[in-house]
C-alpha cells in the first residue's frame, strides 16, 4: 500500500509536471510568436477591428505623412506618386496583401491593441471613437525618393541605407516598387513580384562581399593569416571543379587578394580555413539564424554548414554555391564592421504616439551583438577602404572628405552563361558624424563595381546632404 | 565511545525524537482536519470568487448586444451561482465531499459556462443545465466510492455496459467530422458514451489490479480494455483511445510496480502510433500541421492557426467577455475553449486556469492517498491519469506543444457527456478521500478512548 502511495505521488508529480511544461512552452511562444501571431495577414480580428477603430497614421522620420485614415474610414497615402512608390513596400498597402508592411505588420499599434485599459475605459465613457496610435518610422522619404531615381531603370534588385551606429534603417527600397492606391495591377503582374520587399525578403548569392566574412574568419582563425601569399594564375583547382577569374592576378597577399577581389586566392584561403571555422564565423555574422527582430520581418540568410565538399567550401567562401543573403542582412555586416565589430539590431520604428499626444515607450529590443573582435573588424575596415580608394570599388567613392569603406560582388545567378550576374555594393562612411551604412543590389546588373557602386555613392551622398 | 561520539548520538537521537515527534504532530493535525466539515478560510474565499467571477460574467452575456437569452437565462444564472456557494459551503457537512476539491472544479465550470454563454446563449444555458445535473451525478458517485463494498459483482456489469455503450454509436451512431462516436438521444441531444465508458474502465482496472497479484490474473481487465481500444479506433476517435491506452498503463505501473512490463508498454504505445501514422491519414496531416501550419493556412492549418491568432490576440489581459471573434475558430466552443478563454480573458488567465488543472491534481492526490484499501487508490488515480492526460492533451495541442487530438478540455468544453463524465470522476475523487473519515473516527475515538497518535 505505502509503495503505492509512493508511486501516485510520483505519477502526481509528472502530471504536475506536464502542466508546468505546457504552461511554460505557452509563456514562451506568446513572448515571442504573440505579436506576429496578431499581425498575421490571416487574422480576421484586424480587419474586424478597423471597422471600429480609427488606424493611427504613419509618417517619416521628418514627419511627412505616408499613410493616414480618413473620416470616411479610407486608408489614404501620400500626394505625390513618387513618395508613394518610393515607401510603398515599407508602408505596406492597407489589405495586408503585403505582409511585412508597416500597415499590417505593426497594425497591433497602428489599431490600438496597444491602449492600456484605462485609456478604452476613457474612450468608452466620453464617447470618444477610439483611435489607434501613430508611428514615425525612422525612413526618410526624400532619401528614398532619391535612391529609387539613382536605380537603375527597368532593372530589379534593393537598396538599403541605415544607421550603422543606432541600427536605424534611414531606407529600404525595393524594385520594382507599387503603388498602394492601386495594389491590383501590382496584383496582376506576380512575375514581377513589386509587392515583394527585396531588402528583406530577397535572399541571393552575395558573391564577392561575402569575402568579408572569409577575411574576417581568415583573420580570426588562421594565425598566420597576416603572410597568406598566394600566386594567382586564373584558376585554381579545388576537387574536381576549377574556381576561375576573369584574369591572373599574379602574386597576391591577403591584402590585394581582398582589394582585387581575387576567387581564387580566397578558395586557397577556404581550403586552409575548413569548414569549421568558416561555418563557425558565418554563424557568429549572424547566417542561419532566425532572425526575430521586434520592428520587422527578415527572411533567415543561409549557409551551408553539412555535407560540404571541397569545392563547396571554396564556392561558399566566395559567396556562391549555396549561400544566401538578404541585401538588409549585408548591410547589418557593414554596420557590424564600421561599429568595431558589433551588429546593431535594425530598427524601423522611430516613435509611437498615442492619440493623446503621449510617448509610448518602443520595444527595448535584443540590442547589438558582437560578430567579431574590434581588432579584427579594425583591419577589415582597412581593407574596405582600400577598396573603394584603388580597388574594385573606386566608383564608391566620395570626396569632401568622407571616407567610404565598401566591398563590390558579381554574383553569378546562373550557369546560363547569357544571364548577367547580380551586381553587388555593400559598405559604409567611416565618418562617426555619417555614420550611414549601404548595401545594393541590381539584380542581373552585371558588375558590382560599375552598376552597383555609383548607386551607393549616390544614396550615401544624398544621405550626407540630407544630414539624417 | 569517546565524548565527542556519545555527544553526537545523543544529539542524533534528540534529532530524530523530534522529526518523530513533528510527523506524528502533523499527522494528527491531518486527522483533525480531516474530521472538521466545513471549508477552510482560504476556500471560502476561493468559492466566494468564483460567484462574483460567475455573477459578473452572466451578467455581461445577458446584456450583450446580439444576446438572445431564453426565458430560463436568468434563473439559470442563478441556480448556478448559488449552487456553486452551496457546494462548497454547506454541502460538506453532509455529503463525502472535499470543500477545496468542489471550489476548484466549481472555478473551472463557472469559467467555461461564463465564456460559453457570451459566445452562444443556447450552449451556455445548456452547459449550464448539465452542470447542475453535473453536480447531483458527482454527489451520487461520491457516495458511491466512499461505501462501495462488492466490486466483484458490479465489475461484470461494468465490462458489458461498457462495451454496449462504445459499440452504440458503430450500429446507431453516424460519421460526424471524420469520427463516428456520437449517437443522438431524443430530447437529450447528442451522447458520447466514450466519455462515460472511461468510468467504466477505471473501476474495472482498478479492481482487477488491486484485486490480483498476477499479469495472468489481469488479463480480463487487460482485454477489456483492448476491446475498448478497439471499439474506440474503428469510431476513428483515436485521441479518446490513446487516453484509455495511457490510463491503463498507468495504473498496470501504480498498481504493479513492474519497470520493465511499463516500459514495454510504452514502447507498445509509440508503435501503436507509428503504425497510426501510416494507416491514417488524417494522423499524418496532423502531425504536418503541428509542424508547420503555415504551410495550408486556409486547409489543414487553419484551426490551429486561428486558435494561434486568437491567444496572440488576446493579449495578456484578453480582449473583453463577449469581444473578440471566437467563432472563426472551428471546434471554438469544446475542443478549442481554451484558446477562446485566452482571447477574451487573457494569457494571464490562461496560465491561471492550468494552474487551477494542477491544483485540482494535488488536491485529488492528497484525497488519494488518503484511501485505507488499494481498490480505493487505484480507483482515484485512475481518475487523476484520465483527467490530466486529457487536460495536458488538448491545452498542449492548442498551443502547439504536441499534435492535436480530437478530445475535450474537462470541465470546460460544451458537450453534456463530458461534463457530467468529468463530475462523476470528481466525485469519485471526493469519495475516496472521504471513506477515510469513517474508518478513522472509528480509530481515533473508540480505541481506548484516547485521541493523538496510534502506536
Amino acid at each position: 500500500m505505502k509503495v503505492i502511495r509512493r508511486r501516485i505521488r510520483l505519477l502526481a508529480a509528472l502530471f504536475v509536471g506536464l502542466f508546468g511544461l505546457t504552461g511554460a512552452y505557452f509563456c514562451y511562444s506568446v513572448y515571442f510568436y504573440g505579436g506576429r501571431w496578431v499581425a498575421n495577414p490571416h487574422n480576421p480580428r484586424i480587419s474586424a477591428q478597423k471597422k471600429a477603430v480609427v488606424m493611427g497614421s504613419v509618417t517619416d522620420r521628418e514627419g511627412t505623412p505616408l499613410a493616414w485614415t480618413d473620416e470616411t474610414g479610407q486608408r489614404r497615402y501620400s500626394a505625390s506618386r513618387d513618395t508613394r512608390l518610393a515607401v510603398s513596400q515599407v508602408v505596406g498597402d492597407s489589405e495586408g496583401k503585403v505582409s511585412t508592411g508597416v500597415d499590417t505588420f505593426h497594425a497591433q499599434i497602428l489599431l490600438g491593441f496597444k491602449t492600456g485599459l484605462m485609456e478604452r475605459l476613457g474612450d468608452a465613457v466620453l464617447g470618444r471613437t477610439h483611435r489607434g496610435d501613430d508611428v514615425q518610422l525612422t525612413v526618410s522619404e526624400r532619401l528614398s525618393r532619391a535612391v529609387s531615381s539613382a536605380f537603375p531603370k527597368g532593372k530589379r534588385g534593393a537598396v538599403v541605407v541605415m544607421n550603422w551606429k543606432s541600427g536605424e534603417i534611414l531606407s529600404m527600397v525595393s524594385m520594382p516598387q507599387f503603388d498602394p492606391v492601386d495594389v491590383d495591377s501590382a496584383l496582376e503582374d506576380q512575375q514581377a513580384g513589386a509587392l515583394v520587399n527585396r531588402c528583406t525578403q530577397g535572399l541571393y548569392p552575395p558573391g564577392s562581399t561575402f569575402k568579408i566574412v572569409t577575411l574576417a574568419s581568415a583573420l580570426q582563425h588562421l594565425p598566420d593569416a597576416e603572410e597568406f601569399a598566394f600566386d594567382c594564375t586564373g584558376y585554381y583547382p579545388v576537387g574536381s571543379y576549377s574556381v576561375t577569374e576573369q584574369s591572373a592576378h599574379g602574386l597576391m597577399d591577403l591584402s590585394s587578394a581582398f582589394t582585387n577581389s581575387c576567387n581564387t586566392a580566397f578558395a586557397a584561403l577556404s581550403q586552409e580555413l575548413g569548414y569549421e571555422s568558416l561555418g563557425a564565423t558565418a554563424e557568429a555574422f549572424a547566417f542561419n539564424e532566425n532572425f526575430l527582430f521586434d520592428d520587422l520581418i527578415i527572411y533567415n540568410s543561409s549557409y551551408p554548414i553539412d555535407g560540404l565538399s571541397a569545392e563547396d567550401l571554396a564556392w561558399s567562401s566566395i559567396g556562391q554555391g549555396r549561400v544566401l543573403a538578404t541585401p538588409l542582412h549585408m548591410a547589418l555586416i557593414a554596420c557590424a564592421v564600421a561599429n568595431g565589430g558589433r551588429m546593431p539590431e535594425p530598427r524601423l520604428l522611430r516613435q509611437v504616439v498615442s492619440p493623446e499626444g503621449r510617448v509610448r515607450p518602443l520595444s527595448a529590443g535584443h540590442g547589438s551583438r558582437s560578430v567579431m573582435t574590434a581588432q579584427i573588424a579594425g583591419r577589415v575596415e582597412s581593407e574596405m577602404i582600400r577598396v573603394v580608394e584603388r580597388g574594385t570599388g573606386t566608383r564608391a567613392a566620395l570626396g569632401n572628405g568622407y571616407v567610404v569603406a565598401g566591398k563590390t560582388g558579381t554574383a553569378e545567378a546562373s550557369d546560363d552563361k547569357n544571364v548577367a550576374a547580380h551586381a553587388w555594393f555593400v559598405g559604409y562612411v567611416t565618418s562617426g558624424r555619417a555614420p550611414y551604412a549601404v548595401a545594393v543590389l541590381v539584380e542581373n546588373g552585371g558588375s558590382g563595381g560599375r552598376v552597383a557602386a555609383p548607386i551607393a555613392r549616390r544614396a550615401l551622398q544624398k544621405a550626407i546632404d540630407l544630414g539624417l | 565511545m569517546s565524548r565527542e561520539e556519545r555527544k553526537r548520538s545523543r544529539a542524533g537521537k534528540e534529532a530524530a525524537g523530534l522529526r518523530e515527534a513533528k510527523r506524528a504532530d502533523a499527522e494528527t493535525r491531518d486527522r483533525v482536519r480531516l474530521l472538521a466539515k466545513g471549508p477552510g478560510g482560504s476556500v471560502a474565499w476561493i468559492a466566494i470568487l468564483t460567484a462574483v467571477f460567475e455573477a459578473a460574467g452572466f451578467l455581461v452575456a445577458l446584456q450583450r448586444p446580439g444576446s438572445s437569452p431564453s426565458l430560463l437565462a436568468p434563473e439559470l444564472c442563478l441556480a448556478v451561482v448559488l449552487s456553486g456557494l452551496f457546494t462548497v459551503l454547506i454541502l460538506p457537512r453532509f455529503l463525502p465531499l472535499d470543500p477545496l476539491l468542489m471550489a476548484l472544479v466549481n472555478f473551472l465550470c463557472g469559467t467555461g459556462m461564463v465564456v460559453l454563454l457570451t459566445v452562444s446563449c443556447e450552449r451556455g444555458e445548456r452547459q449550464m443545465a448539465f452542470y447542475l445535473a453535473g453536480l447531483v451525478f458527482m454527489s451520487v458517485m461520491s457516495l458511491a466510492a466512499e461505501h462501495l463494498r462488492h466490486p466483484r459483482m458490479t465489475t461484470a456489469a461494468a465490462m458489458i455496459l461498457g462495451l454496449a455503450l462504445l459499440g452504440a454509436p458503430l450500429v446507431l451512431g453516424e460519421w460526424v467530422n471524420g469520427a463516428k462516436n456520437w449517437i443522438t438521444l431524443p430530447g437529450l441531444g447528442s451522447f458520447q458514451p466514450s466519455e462515460f465508458v472511461k468510468l467504466c474502465l477505471i473501476f474495472v482496472l482498478a479492481h482487477y489490479f488491486s484485486a490480483h497479484r498476477t499479469v495472468l490474473q489481469m488479463m480480463p481487465a487487460l482485454f477489456f480494455a483492448a476491446a475498448c481500444m478497439l471499439l474506440l479506433m474503428l469510431q476513428r476517435d483515436l485521441g479518446t483511445a490513446l487516453i484509455y491506452y495511457l490510463t491503463t498503463l498507468v495504473l498496470f505501473f501504480a498498481a504493479s510496480g513492474n519497470v520493465p512490463l511499463t516500459v514495454l508498454g510504452v514502447g507498445g504505445g509509440m508503435g501503436a502510433a507509428a503504425l497510426g501514422y501510416r494507416m491514417f491519414a488524417h494522423v499524418k496531416v496532423r502531425v504536418s500541421m503541428w509542424r508547420n501550419p503555415w504551410s495550408d493556412p486556409t486547409g489543414g492549418g487553419y484551426q490551429i492557426i486561428q486558435a494561434l491568432l486568437a491567444i496572440g490576440s488576446g493579449g495578456l489581459f484578453g480582449v473583453g467577455l463577449g469581444q473578440g471573434t471566437p467563432e472563426k475558430i472551428p471546434e471554438y466552443f469544446n475542443d478549442f475553449i481554451f484558446a477562446v478563454v485566452c482571447e477574451q480573458l487573457g494569457q494571464i488567465f490562461g496560465v491561471l486556469l492550468l494552474a487551477a488543472y494542477a491544483a485540482l491534481i494535488v488536491r485529488g492526490m492528497t484525497l488519494v492517498l488518503r484511501a485505507r484499501r488499494s481498490f480505493g487508490m487505484l480507483l482515484g488515480c485512475g481518475v487523476l491519469t484520465t483527467l490530466s492526460v486529457q487536460t495536458f492533451m488538448i491545452a498542449a495541442g492548442v498551443i502547439k506543444l504536441i499534435p492535436l487530438t480530437g478530445v475535450t478540455l474537462p470541465f470546460l468544453s460544451y458537450g453534456g457527456s463530458s461534463l457530467m463524465a468529468c463530475m462523476g470522476m470528481a466525485g469519485i475523487l471526493h469519495g475516496t478521500g472521504a471513506g477515510a473519515r469513517q474508518a478513522l473516527k472509528h480509530e481515533l475515538f473508540t480505541a481506548d478512548g484516547r485521541t493523538g497518535v496510534g502506536a
